[in-house]
């Protein structure tokens, strides 16, 4: 029997009465409580709008976060923004991380707001995307041991029931074989006895060629981008969770529920998996608020409708 | 086209707090009024007591809000010639922004909201929903205006058809997509109405535009394709639309390229046979330290592509990072250059300019950095015997 559910993973675009607060804060037009302000109505409204159409695990949405490294690098003196770098495909860019010094996660400064649904970048695509760090695979190693699971654990301790790693360079740019071993060892010193569910999620890419090493991963569910991965790659046995990455966060139109859901029952009958997630594709915060918004109508409506029909 | 290692600026500028707050009927304080006095004071903008005497009143009329964007266009002319810059523009202050600006002028869009670009920096992003055509052309004016003021010749940066795409949503072209369909049928579907978009708003929007700036008298005209390497496999769409909107006509025409990985668009871009200058973004991606080795200037390995592109056209060097505070001085852009001559062999095919427009910095900042620019390319010249 497959248990469903559904959440939101990943940064919340603003509204956009939060973007002029934070633009006039920026400015000097405003005092900073005029942003802090309104991201709280924002963060309030978000919660309220996943627990209203049913979503299984309720995220804070991350409203603060420049990107999903910025938090972690400024609570690790080892750590520094480096340059703009485009974020995979599309028009929005991150700060690459800079290893300058020891991986260390100083919690105080890793001041997460209370979530269901944790947020960090995997130790697979930090260790690609960071820059001065020497071997890959050993930062990878460390990156898990001395920064990710010291923040996984800090998710955890403020009422986190599942932590979600992003993985796009997997399915975006490829791995090689020799090493997946290293990444799923990477996987398991993050979530080995932390107490909440695990996911990996990679996207912007086919996960198509990835499939039979995904599906070994020691995690709770692994996470594939619906829009660039063909379904009749999914069928088979899963021994792990599945997430689908079913809302296009870099589409305007809003998915149907009635295809959501036949996709979503196609899938489950051909892959069988423990655990079935609905979720999107990548962040939402490619998309204007109020597009993002019906998009989570539409994932809880449709998880609730797939429920009803299996 | 000038002499060798001519400076120029790429775009935008920041709009000052007393033109933003007058466009929006906005109430100004003494601090902006000060502003617009200090600025016009140290640029030697003629008559800027007029806009002083604009700014004080409690209200303003749409023509007298007109008159205030127009004195922003003459401030930001001045910004760049005083700076010393030998090619210069007005830093789009007739434009609310790159993209939306060309886009609210155009027939078959709509905005959906506000959109992140990096930071806590973010665009209004609209959805293709119909046919693409030019309402009318959008930088006549503001050309007329500033070929008038102008005390240098002038360059118009145009907003290119693949960055239009790039950064809209697609509801017209491609449609709703149906994700159990095989993926292969999918993309080919994506790849299609891609091409069709890029190429209508070359055709059908680009273009015209650039025709009606080359009929105004318009000589030099970039078009900008900052989005160029979003998609790494549709580089070779991006040069054939640039193709698209100049070929033909008769004029010097450029692109500006950045914050890219610049291997992306080799060789493709080498169908950009009209294309007679490249202004890249380079030293995001450099080190602060001084030298014209290799190792000194990691953020400019790249330049040697350029160099070998068919037709031999100039390089715009990017040598100003536009995404920090830090003032490069003369001896750091001096090797920056140094460096690009010592790649390209050639001088004359070197120019000079910031990694991008300008408009995330302070007018002070932006100045500075200008200045320090500028100081640069005479020790160049010093050190060339130019």
């Amino acid at each position: 029997m497959t248990e469903i559910g559904c959440y939101q993973h990943g940064l919340y675009p603003r509204s956009e009465e939060l973007v002029t607060a934070t633009r006039d804060v920026e400015r000097g037009r405003q005092p900073a409580r005029v942003a802090e302000a309104q991201q709280a109505v924002d963060r309030a409204e978000f919660i309220a709008l996943q627990r209203e159409a049913g979503l299984s695990f309720v995220s804070s949405g991350f409203l603060s976060w420049a990107d999903v490294f910025r938090p972690l690098v400024e609570a690790c003196p080892g750590l520094a923004t480096g340059p703009l770098v485009r974020w995979f495909d599309n028009n929005m860019f991150a700060r690459t991380p800079v290893v300058c010094g020891p991986l260390e996660l100083d919690r105080d400064l890793f001041a997460v707001e209370r979530t269901e649904v944790g947020l960090l970048p995997g130790p697979y695509t930090f260790s690609r995307m960071a820059v001065g760090a020497g071997d890959r695979e050993k930062l990878m190693a460390a990156l898990a041991r001395d920064l990710l699971r010291p923040a996984a654990e800090e998710f955890a301790r403020r009422g986190a029931r599942l932590v979600h790693l992003q993985e796009p360079w997997l399915a975006a740019h490829g791995i090689d074989e020799e090493i997946w071993p290293a990444l799923a060892s990477a996987v398991r010193v993050i979530g080995d006895g932390l107490g909440v569910r695990l996911v990996v999620h990679t996207y912007f890419g086919d996960a198509g060629p990835l499939v039979s090493w995904l599906n070994r991963l020691p995690v709770d569910a692994v996470g594939v981008d619906l829009t660039e991965t063909d379904v009749a790659t999914l069928a088979g046995t899963w021994q792990t969770g599945l997430l689908l990455g079913c809302m296009d966060g870099r589409s305007s139109l809003v998915e149907s529920v009635d295809q959501t859901v036949a996709l979503a029952a196609k899938i489950l009958e051909e892959a069988r998996p423990p655990l079935l997630l609905l979720s999107s594709n990548c962040d939402l915060d490619l998309l204007p608020r109020s597009l993002a918004d019906s998009k989570i109508r539409v994932l809880g409506t449709a998880t609730r409708q797939l429920r009803e029909v299996v | 086209m000038l002499r060798p290692l001519i400076t120029h600026e790429v775009g935008s500028l920041a709009k000052p707090a007393w033109r933003v707050k007058a466009a929006a009927g906005r109430p100004l304080t003494d601090i902006d009024i000060d502003e617009a006095r200090g600025w016009g004071e140290r640029l030697g903008v003629d008559g800027y007591e007029r806009l002083l005497d604009l700014l004080r009143r409690s209200e303003l009329s749409p023509a007298e809000r007109t008159e205030v964007k127009e004195w922003s266009s003459r401030y930001g002319l001045r910004f760049f010639e005083s700076a010393g810059l030998d090619v210069v523009y007005d830093g789009e202050q007739q434009r609310s922004e790159m993209y939306a600006w060309a886009i609210a002028h155009a027939n078959g869009f709509e905005f959906r909201g506000s959109v992140r670009s990096f930071d806590n920096k973010y665009y209004s992003k609209a959805a293709v929903v119909g046919p693409v055509s030019l309402k009318a052309p959008f930088h006549d004016d503001e050309y007329e205006l500033l070929r008038r003021a102008a005390h240098r010749p002038v360059k118009v940066p145009v907003t290119g058809p693949y960055t239009l795409a790039a950064w809209s949503f697609d509801e017209r072209y491609r449609g709703r997509v149906d994700l159990g369909k095989p993926l292969a049928d999918r993309r080919r579907v994506h790849r299609a109405a891609r091409r069709d978009f890029v190429l209508d708003l070359a055709r059908d929007l680009v273009r015209p535009n650039v025709e009606a700036l080359l009929g105004l008298g318009a000589s030099w005209i970039q078009i900008d394709e900052p989005a160029g390497s979003t998609e790494p496999s549709e580089v070779g769409l991006m040069a054939q639309a640039y193709d698209a909107c100049v070929s033909g006509l008769a004029g010097t025409f450029s692109t500006h390229l950045c914050f890219s990985d610049y291997e992306l668009f080799f060789p493709a871009i080498e169908q950009m046979t009209g294309c007679q200058q490249y202004a890249v973004g380079f030293a995001n991606y450099d080190s602060r330290d001084l030298g014209v080795s290799g190792d000194a200037r990691p953020g400019y390995h790249v330049v040697r592509r350029f160099r070998d592109l068919p037709g031999a056209p100039a390089l715009g060097l990017g040598v100003i990072d536009i995404h920090t505070d830090f003032i490069e001085s003369p001896e750091l852009v001096r090797d920056r250059i140094l460096y690009a001559v010592k790649v390209f062999g050639d001088p004359d095919r070197i120019q000079v300019m910031p990694d991008c427009g300008l408009r995330t910095r302070s007018w002070s900042v932006a100045y500075h950095k200008l200045r320090s620019m500028v100081a640069g390319v005479s020790l160049a010249r010093g050190v060339l015997g130019l």
